[in-house]
């Protein structure tokens, strides 16, 4: 048998930071403008998801693409060759995608904002605008940034995010693919000696306390 | 280790370790021969474990044909991958292309995958990845699946279609059962970590490597960086130069490949000023055993 105490979590990093760090370098520059494209679906979701306006499922068709686009884009195409989790990992996302368009394509779903919308609106702003730019204090080049829609990190956070403001979702089951992959960046952010890479986690973390908390007491009525 | 044990690893070794400090530097590189054949090949190769895993990215890519350029001009020879490093095999096939495959290359990989039947498949896809006609030598990666895997390897040998047969381990992991494969199959090369820190394998596999005849590859000889990365805080000890070293890296590689049942050690990088120092551990004089229990002693106090 493997006898796993004698690894350290750096052995199983497969990679170089500075590898991982050049394929979003890598990605950008590939697809320039289409960031714009994802931004704006993204802005829709949260133009969507204001205050005092009845929802449907509808909202989370903005976020397929996103994960399709990471999915493809990033894990397929720049992750798998060069990590063994690559491919596992695109069935997941692209999983995730299915999933998402599965609970929208529901009409009958209606929805109400919970007591969960205020900390779900904060952390799809921190997704969008402020996670991406954290690499830059931490020395990443601007071209190398992980923006959503292309990157998994901000990807998986919005989509925590929408969760959070929503009330009537089978949201725990949409909600696993983003944890378990902002569970699976931190680690590897440490392993690369890159500790900023832990927000990410602990940001996702903090959205699931936030919904056990604030959720458990909200209206039972929303979801029809 | 007896006197039967030390006679088993060759002339050059000995000649080389004789020289100690002071001596005369023995000119060239430093190459040690393999025991089953007496093949000599240099002390110092390459590893490929991240520092070759970086995707299709053609930057990189240019960059590292640079290191691999360096390692060759400074008589570099065996490389090491497994198709358990990402895309490695691929860079190291399409730079060495790009290279023309010098001359003096030892291809050296890995058969990684749970099922013995599934061995021959990994192995072709490996053969097509490098690019050559057949490998110097083939391992059985991390003992996985060993016995299916060295009777595959060991037909293939039989049969021309490749000159050596070896297993690894590293972390002093299963070195037990590593033993038994030494003591039962007809291997030609065994691997595993080595470094001035994880002597475990002096114990008995070191020796044990020498009794049987087995070329010994050491791995993780910096421990993955971290090693040297600790050294290197503190200044280099002026008796370094008694083994005409100038840099903890060479020092540390020469403690190594100076221990008599030691073929080679295969350091990795992607930086071709380290690479210069790397290769720089094949020249000059290597430790003696007393100047070695000295560096021992030296790197423990840190």
């Amino acid at each position: 048998m493997t006898d796993w105490a004698g690894y350290a979590l750096a052995d199983f990093l497969m990679f170089a930071p500075d590898t991982y760090v050049r394929q979003f370098a890598l990605l950008n520059a590939a697809l320039w403008p289409l960031h714009v494209v994802l931004y704006l679906l993204a802005g829709a979701a949260a133009w969507r998801l204001r205050p005092a306006v009845s929802q449907d499922a509808a909202v989370l068709w903005l976020l397929v693409p996103a994960w399709a686009a990471c999915a493809w884009w990033f894990l397929h195409q720049r992750y798998a060759p060069i990590s063994l989790a690559g491919d596992p990992w695109t069935g997941l996302f692209a999983l995730q995608a299915l999933l998402l368009a599965a609970v929208a394509a529901r009409p009958a779903l209606r929805l109400v904002t919970p007591r969960t919308r205020l900390p779900g609106m904060l952390l799809i702003g921190y997704a969008l605008l402020v996670h991406p730019l954290l690499g830059l204090p931490a020395g990443r080049d601007a071209a190398a940034l992980e923006w959503f829609g292309l990157a998994p990190d901000p990807t998986a956070l919005a989509t925590l995010g929408v969760l959070l403001t929503l009330r009537g979702l089978p949201a725990a089951l949409l909600a696993l693919v983003p944890l378990a992959w902002c569970l699976f960046s931190g680690l590897s952010y440490l392993a690369m000696a890159m500790p900023l890479g832990t927000l990410a986690p602990l940001a996702a973390i903090a959205a699931a306390v936030a919904r056990y908390l604030l959720g458990r007491t909200a209206p039972a009525t929303g979801a029809s | 280790m007896n006197r039967r044990q030390f006679l088993a690893i060759g002339g050059a070794t000995l000649a080389s370790l004789a020289a100690g400090p002071g001596a005369a530097a023995p000119s060239g590189p430093l190459r040690k021969p393999i025991p089953s054949s007496g093949e000599r090949i240099p002390a110092i190769g390459m590893g490929t474990w991240i520092t070759f895993n970086i995707g299709s990215d053609a930057q990189t890519r240019a960059q590292r044909a640079d290191v691999l350029r360096t390692f060759f001009a400074h008589g570099g020879g065996m490389i090491d991958s497994s198709p358990m490093y990402g895309s490695a095999e691929a860079v190291v096939g399409d730079l060495l292309g790009r290279l023309d495959y010098p001359q003096g290359l030892f291809s050296a990989t890995k058969v990684w995958t749970s099922s013995g039947d599934d061995g021959p498949g990994e192995i072709e896809q490996s053969r097509r990845l490098w690019g050559v006609e057949r490998f110097d030598l083939l391992q059985v990666h991390n003992l996985l699946a060993w016995r299916p895997h060295l009777e595959t390897l060991l037909a293939m040998k039989d049969s021309g279609r490749l000159r050596y047969v070896g297993i690894t381990t590293s972390h002093g992991r299963r070195h037990g059962d590593l033993e038994q494969v030494m003591r039962d199959w007809p291997i030609d090369f065994v691997q595993a970590t080595y470094n001035v820190v994880d002597r475990d394998v002096e114990q008995r596999i070191l020796p044990l490597a020498a009794e049987r005849g087995i070329a010994f590859i050491a791995n993780r000889p910096f421990r993955r960086g971290a090693l040297i990365d600790r050294v290197q805080r503190e200044p280099l000890p002026a008796w370094a130069a008694d083994c005409d070293c100038a840099d903890w890296a060479g020092l540390l590689l020469k403690f190594i490949v100076s221990h008599p049942a030691v073929t080679c050690a295969i350091p990795a990088t992607s930086r071709v000023e380290h690479m210069v120092e790397n290769m720089r551990a094949m020249h000059g004089r290597q430790p003696d055993p007393a100047l070695r229990r000295r560096l021992v002693e030296h790197v423990r106090s840190l």
